[in-house]
């Protein structure tokens, strides 16, 4: 979390950074408006210790990391635009990298008419632009947060056999999201932000980010 | 509340109105209609201390969080409780009862460095309103 938002904060504007991270054991991350007994409760259910729960900067909801492949993308976001635009295009990215490598995938559309739901477990069920597979089960969703002229993505991303195909699935998602934006995605981190990063891992270890409400 | 003609705007789409030595400052119906639906507000808590662009407040709609900046220096002397507990609001009614908080400027003049109103309309028709900071 405190790589990402050095990376957003300290990337250059125009350069796009994509990173897939790994967690220590069984996480819980969840969204920058959410209230921490809501993510506290969900933790318990699943036996995460709250050591393994942090609030994201990102919006959204409650994602279990468990088994799931987690990513980031940095990209220039200069123009105040709708979110869902940029959703979809994150997800179109990632779907054409998937299709590519022989997965059964589509982004999800809500019936016409339907309200948008706000859920307070991301996995619950689809949202418009998540992936889902052919019963409709969602397969990746993500979030989104935006500083001046820069925005950040974090999404989650749950297949059958992940772990026997990760780094071929990595490579699926940073072909396609390199596709979608028809930029160079670099995966390289300079040494600068890493030093940003180590000032800001103490906020997302503390109480007063992760219980702030 | 404060008619747009009577505002000060900037580039990252807030508005500020300076009346009686405070100032109310609210993101614009652009930005609003740009965010999309509002679920949440944060706007700061009275008495910091804000440097002019400062990070300060954020809103999220579904999905995504914005960070929004203060238009001017000064102190917080009151956060808008109607926007925490109805976000919708700022959509409703961005420059009126959706206004974000007030500040006690540092100094009242910095307002009238930032854009009239009908600048801030030939901003949004420009190339600039598309390329952010």
């Amino acid at each position: 979390m405190a790589l990402d938002e050095a990376v957003l904060v300290c990337a250059p504007p125009e350069r796009f950074v994509l990173r897939f991270f790994r967690w220590v054991g069984p996480a819980l991350t969840f969204g920058y408006s959410q209230p921490y007994a809501l993510a506290e409760a969900a933790a318990r259910s699943r036996s995460i210790p709250t050591g393994q729960v942090v609030r994201r900067a990102t919006g959204g909801g409650i994602v279990f990391h468990d088994g799931d492949l987690t990513f980031s993308l940095v990209f220039p976001w200069p123009r105040l635009s709708p979110p869902a635009e940029i959703y979809e295009k994150v997800h179109r990215g990632a779907l054409s990298g998937l299709l590519d490598s022989g997965m059964e995938a589509s982004l999800w559309a809500s019936p016409a008419g339907a309200a948008r739901l706000r859920r307070a477990q991301c996995f619950l069920g689809p949202e418009p632009s998540d992936l889902v597979d052919g019963c409709g089960r969602k397969l990746l969703g993500g979030a989104l947060r935006r500083r001046l002229s820069r925005g950040l993505y974090q999404g989650s991303l749950r297949l059958s056999g992940l772990d026997e195909r990760r780094t071929a699935f990595e490579a699926a998602l940073a072909a396609g999201l390199a596709r979608e934006w028809g930029r160079l995605l670099s995966c390289e981190l300079e040494p600068a932000w890493i030093a940003a990063a180590e000032d800001l891992a103490g906020k997302y270890a503390s109480e007063d980010w992760n219980r702030r409400r | 509340m404060p008619k747009p003609e009577n505002c000060r705007f900037t580039k990252t789409h807030e508005w500020a109105c300076l009346e009686g030595g405070v100032a109310t400052v609210g993101v614009t119906d652009h930005a609003q209609h740009e965010i999309t639906d509002i679920v949440f507000v944060e706007p700061p808590k009275p008495g910091r201390q804000l440097k002019a662009a400062e990070a300060c407040c954020v809103v999220e709609s579904v999905k995504a969080a914005f960070d929004i900046y203060s238009p001017i220096a000064g102190e917080v002397v009151a956060a808008n409780d109607a926007v925490t507990k109805d976000p919708a609001v700022v959509n409703r009614s961005p420059q009126e009862e959706g206004w974000l908080f007030k500040l006690k400027p540092a100094n009242p003049g910095e307002v009238n460095k930032l854009m009239d109103w009908k600048s801030y309309q030939e901003f949004l028709k420009t190339a600039e309103a598309h390329a952010g900071h």
